[in-house]
């Protein structure tokens, strides 16, 4: 008898060494959905870490759903729908800002060709712009954009879920933090604008 | 505390915890008063303390040998090598099972950080998309996504575009 105790003494100490489904499934869900847009190696690519990576999952969404519930309905029915927010900022330095802009440039020829509509899409040759929606049947499932701001910056961002873009507009002007991304007005300052026709 | 309207027979059934100290203050105090009324209860309880202070006093005696090997040997042939198994089997399944229920809700911590983390993500959407509404403005006509337009108007405030080509805005 002592020995089957000892054994499973053993046996649970084992098993707490397993380590437990990882928060990063979600992560593994994600990569499975239409909305995902798969960036690549970003740091590799561009030679540097990024400057905010932030990778919000489907469970944290729905809790953060469920805190908000009372004070902003609206808020919470989008986040509910959500499955992750992913932003990648890079602070270029000289060389990376080519290769940013060459990233760019692949990933919407990507994008294009699995099925993403171009929404923006500027093709500045100093600061590339695109934003890219997957539509699923009558919804949104995912949202992509992907900026180069001349020398200094780069923006990777991807929303994947049931993106409703009227919330989603009202609530990134409403609850984010305001910021100046510091991007240089792109043709507009190279050309004269106000040519809106085409 | 609801008792019983029949007390002898509520102090009956709680007499050998009210000796052995384990009862209550509230329910020792209710027992104790009834005992000052009550003479079968009394005789009860004087009864019970005999009985107590009797089995006290017995002499501890060792257990021989042979009746400690001959338990051993029947709880042994109670665990066979299969039955262990079964049970070590069993036992891991719960414990594999237990660790691999869904993340527990995060702490306030980690709430609050996400809800930073949501904030900043919001804040840079909104920025691009600001960005994005500076550039519309010399964009060419094309064809919209009416839901898309719906929402992004409230940033761009400007139909949506097809592709801007930086050449044809110098023209």
């Amino acid at each position: 008898m002592k020995r089957v105790l000892e054994t499973l003494l053993a046996l649970i100490l084992a098993l707490s060494a397993v380590p437990p489904i990882q928060a990063q499934d979600w992560l593994e869900n994600l990569k499975a959905q239409p909305g995902y847009v798969d960036f690549g190696n970003l740091s590799e690519t561009l030679g540097a870490e990024p400057k905010v990576q932030i990778a919000l999952g489907g469970p944290m969404l729905n809790f953060l759903a469920s805190a908000s519930g009372e004070d902003d309905p609206e808020m919470a029915k989008m986040l509910q729908n959500l499955s992750g927010i992913r932003v990648n900022v890079f602070e270029l330095n000289n060389g990376d800002a080519e290769a940013a802009r060459a990233r760019v440039h692949a990933l919407a020829q990507q994008l294009v060709d699995n099925q993403w509509q171009p929404t923006v899409q500027v093709n500045d040759p100093k600061s590339p712009m695109n934003l890219f929606i997957k539509p699923a049947g009558d919804h949104i499932a995912g949202l992509a954009m992907m900026v180069v701001s001349g020398d200094s910056q780069a923006v990777f961002i991807n929303v994947v879920g049931n993106v409703d873009p009227a919330a989603l507009g009202r609530l990134a002007g409403e609850l984010g933090i305001s910021m100046d991304l510091g991007m240089l007005p792109s043709a507009a300052t190279s050309a004269n604008s106000g040519d809106e026709d085409g | 505390m609801k008792i019983d309207t029949n007390y002898c027979e509520w102090v009956d059934e709680r007499l050998e915890t009210f000796l052995a100290r384990e009862l209550s203050d509230a329910e020792a105090k209710l027992l104790q008063t009834h005992l000052q009324h009550c003479g079968h209860c009394q005789r009860a309880c004087v009864l019970a303390e005999r009985i107590e202070a009797g089995l006290r006093s017995l002499p501890r005696l060792e257990c021989p040998n042979s009746v400690i090997d001959h338990v051993g040997k029947k709880s042994q042939r109670r665990w066979p090598v299969w039955a262990a198994a079964a049970a070590i089997g069993a036992l891991a399944l719960g414990v594999s099972f237990t660790f691999n229920q869904p993340d527990p809700r995060p702490s306030r911590q980690e709430l609050n950080q996400a809800r930073a983390e949501l904030r900043l993500a919001m804040g840079y959407i909104a920025a691009v998309g600001q960005l994005a509404s500076r550039d519309v403005g010399r964009t060419i006509t094309g064809n919209t996504l009416h839901p898309i337009a719906q929402g992004l108007k409230l940033q761009l405030n400007y139909p949506l575009i097809e592709v801007i080509h930086s050449e044809e805005s110098q023209t």
